[in-house]
């Protein structure tokens, strides 16, 4: 005898396709409560207070926008000055004074072709410029911008115990960045950029790096945000004037910009390891030099001119601005003053000049600090 | 050549640099303003109607026949019209040598870029006087 009923088989059909039906609702259902509960503790966690002004200040004022608004003004800025230098006048056609050239030079290069040279790495070719500006923008973070903390809800983004050393971290990744660049390009002229880069860090990080060893040593810390409010009673640019120079000097060295342009002399080596960059990709490129030179104003500014300390009547993140205008104008001043230099008259200055000078005045400041006791007390924030 | 010697023109180049940022700057902002050239400078011409008498000397003297003339066209009893072709004269200065009434002069004016090469004959609405558009740049005209 057949076990199977074929007549109450066809009749359950509906009840099983209903069955069907509602097991991928079900499905659909916890995957939209899913989706909607993401959506609410998104929205919980940006919209909490501590987060949203955290979101502000990373995103908006010191932090992302800020800093490329910034950047924009400091090419301007550079351009300018540059010309005025150079008795010439600048850029003067686009807008007032020249301040949209940077959106129509962005626009044209943008919508230039990108050319991939056939010998290119092109995962590389096309990852580094990228990389390169994230990693310039990333020490922004660690800018001391304002007198009150950020964990107690200033006008800054974050900040570490260790935030110098990682700042430095950082940075040093950038001749790597160039170095690879240089190798990935499948170019002679943009190895031998790329190893001039890698060259010219050699040379100036160490100075660069003991420059600062000063600062963190009458600080007591490694903190930016340390460093920058121990100098409330005394400016660490009057006890470490030395310094504060050799910093500049290795800085400028470091970035590769005028006296120290190497990597990318444009009458030796066509434009160095950026040779073969073009459209968007050199604009990244060409955005990550400014960004670094401002990097170095701004850590000059937070490491020997008292960071956001000034005058009392403006809040701290205006001091610091103008302290840092002052310092970017210096910066490109020094930066268009010089001949270029050769590769190892950098490393031959760097070593027998600026690290003899900068390890004197940090023993200076030691001897000081322990033979001179009436110094401890404006360090400490008492006199 | 000791350390703190470079360390001295180190700092007298950047006291330089630093002075210069204030100075003015010493281009020409060009199509708007132009420097002032000196009084007998061989620019473009300009035609006296009232003292020309159509002899034709400029138009003979002209070595690349740069200079057209038309006789029907009189504004006064005995005087013509002068067409200028700028693109073959070579301001050598023959034909203001040669008009002997005064009629026909250079001029200091030298900027005389068009958009296109016919407006380079100067016909006689342009070349008997030497108003010409003003420029506009940001709200100042120039000329």
């Amino acid at each position: 005898m057949l076990q199977f009923d074929f007549w109450a088989w066809l009749a359950g059909i509906p009840q099983w396709l209903e069955d069907v039906i509602l097991w991928i609702w079900g499905i659909l259902k916890g995957i939209i409560w899913w989706l909607w509960g993401v959506i609410e503790w998104v929205w919980a966690t940006v919209f909490a207070p501590t987060n949203f002004y955290f979101l502000f200040r990373a995103v908006l004022f010191p932090g992302l926008i800020f800093v490329v608004l910034a950047l924009i003004w400091a090419v301007w800025f550079t351009r300018k000055l540059w010309g005025r230098i150079q008795d010439r006048r600048g850029p003067v056609h686009m807008g007032k004074y020249g301040g949209l050239q940077l959106f129509a030079d962005a626009i044209k290069l943008i919508a230039k072709e990108t050319i991939i040279p056939e010998k290119a790495k092109r995962w590389m070719f096309r990852f580094l410029p990228g990389l390169l500006l994230v990693v310039v923008l990333i020490p922004f973070a660690f800018i001391p911008w304002d007198t009150v903390s950020a964990v107690n809800g200033g006008w800054a983004i974050a900040d570490l115990s260790v935030s110098l050393v990682l700042v430095f971290a950082f940075l040093t990744a950038v001749p790597v960045v160039a170095l690879l660049a240089g190798w990935v390009s499948g170019s002679k002229y943009t190895l031998i950029g790329g190893f001039r880069a890698a060259n010219n860090q050699f040379a100036a990080e160490i100075p660069m790096i003991i420059s600062t060893i000063g600062c963190a040593f009458l600080a007591r810390s490694l903190s930016l945000f340390d460093i920058s409010m121990g100098q409330t009673s005394i400016w660490y640019a009057v006890l470490l004037p030395i310094n504060l120079a050799t910093f500049l000097v290795s800085a400028i060295a470091s970035v590769g910009v005028f006296p120290f342009d190497a990597p990318v002399a444009d009458s030796e080596i066509i434009f160095g390891w950026r040779t073969e960059y073009t459209g968007i990709y050199f604009t990244l490129t060409y955005f990550a030099e400014f960004a670094e030179q401002m990097l170095y104003s701004a850590l000059i500014v937070a490491l020997f001119l008292g960071g956001p300390n000034g005058f009392p009547f403006l809040p701290g993140p205006v001091n610091f601005i103008i302290k840092f205008i002052i310092t970017f104008f210096f910066f490109v001043l020094v930066s268009s003053s010089f001949q270029r230099l050769r590769q190892d008259q950098i490393v031959y200055y760097c070593w027998k000049y600026l690290l003899p000078l900068a390890i004197l005045n940090v023993i200076i400041i030691m001897f000081a600090v322990v033979y001179l006791p009436g110094l401890m007390l404006p360090l400490l924030g008492v006199g | 050549m000791g350390f703190f010697s470079v360390l001295g023109d180190c700092f007298q180049i950047l006291k330089h640099t630093f002075r210069q940022v204030f100075m003015r700057p010493f281009t020409y902002f060009f199509p708007f303003e132009d420097r002032i050239y000196p009084e007998r400078t061989r620019g473009r011409h300009i035609h006296v109607r009232e003292n020309c008498t159509a002899c034709a000397q400029c138009v003979r003297a002209c070595p690349v026949v740069a200079i057209r003339m038309d006789k029907e066209d009189k504004m006064y009893e005995k005087d013509c019209a002068l067409y200028f072709d700028y693109t073959r004269c070579i301001f050598c200065g023959l034909c203001t040598q040669a008009c002997r009434f005064e009629a026909l002069f250079h001029t200091p004016v030298v900027d005389l870029s068009e958009g296109d090469r016919e407006d380079l004959i100067f016909g006689p609405d342009k070349i008997e006087t030497l108003d010409r558009d003003p420029l506009k740049w940001r709200g100042r005209e120039f000329r």
